[in-house]
């Protein structure tokens, strides 16, 4: 029969998937091995305060490394320049468009609100657009093999 | 070349002795370092895939015959070996200098 994994084990199994998806692929397995290896052994050491310590120091290990991992792929920056390039472009144009005086008088039509409401929401799709899009054409960066 | 961090240090010097596998590589730098340095999994790991980008590390079959499909070993290569004894010896340089200017006795035991 299996052995069951341990609830830390079980807890810390999850937690690597924060990792991204190529490092994770290539040394979970490992990861977990030593991580196990290392926890049996501070238990047969020191089973009370030896096996928080020892949670402590793999929480504040694996919380540096998920962090370093992600960092390295690249992906948080493309991230934050694709969220901010369609704002920053959209703002722009808005400001420049706030020089000429922009009133909803009482005689204004129906359609003419319509037409305005159509022309945020098309500016809105734009932006998210832009922001699916990088994201989508940059995957390949957080599943490529470093090797 | 930038001087190696603490980590890549450790690992490399404990690949100086032959090939080994995670675990082991944990055990050697506890032991190497009086206990004081204990890498965890993540570490170990992101900067094993470091050195391995670089060619610093190799990763190997295992020391058996039989290759051991359980676990994965890494040694050093010809140009870790050469990172490392270049980092050595600026570390000695500084010895030297700090030995030099009193700071450490001229004939230190232990």
């Amino acid at each position: 029969m299996r052995p069951t994994a341990s609830f830390d084990t079980r807890c810390y199994r999850a937690a690597l998937y924060l990792y991204p998806p190529a490092f994770r692929r290539e040394f979970s397995q490992e990861i977990i091995r030593v991580f196990n290896e290392a926890r049996e052994e501070t238990q047969a050491a020191s089973p009370g305060p030896g096996v928080w310590a020892f949670r402590a120091r793999m929480t504040a290990d694996l919380a540096s490394a998920i962090v370093l991992q992600w960092i390295r792929t690249g992906w948080p920056f493309i991230v934050v320049i694709s969220i901010l390039y369609p704002l920053v472009v959209t703002s722009a144009v808005s400001s420049l468009w706030r020089r000429t005086p922009f009133v909803l008088s009482r005689g204004t039509s129906d359609a003419d609100v319509i037409v305005l409401a159509l022309v945020a929401a098309v500016l809105l799709v734009v932006i998210a657009a832009t922001i699916i899009l990088t994201l989508w054409f940059t995957r390949p960066i957080l599943y490529r093999r470093r090797r | 070349m930038a001087p190696l961090t603490p980590a890549v240090m450790h690992i490399l010097l404990s690949l100086a002795g032959g090939e080994r596998h995670g675990y082991a590589i944990l055990k050697e730098v506890l032991q190497q370092t009086n206990n004081e340095v204990r890498l965890g999994p993540g570490t170990l790991y992101g900067t094993l895939q470091r050195l391995m980008e670089s060619g610093w590390v190799e990763e190997t079959d295992g020391p058996g015959s039989v290759p051991d499909e359980r676990r994965r070993y890494y040694r050093l290569s010809r140009s870790g070996r050469a990172a490392l004894k270049a980092e050595v010896e600026r570390l000695e340089a500084l010895v030297r200098g700090a030995r030099a200017r009193g700071i450490i006795p001229r004939t230190s035991r232990g």
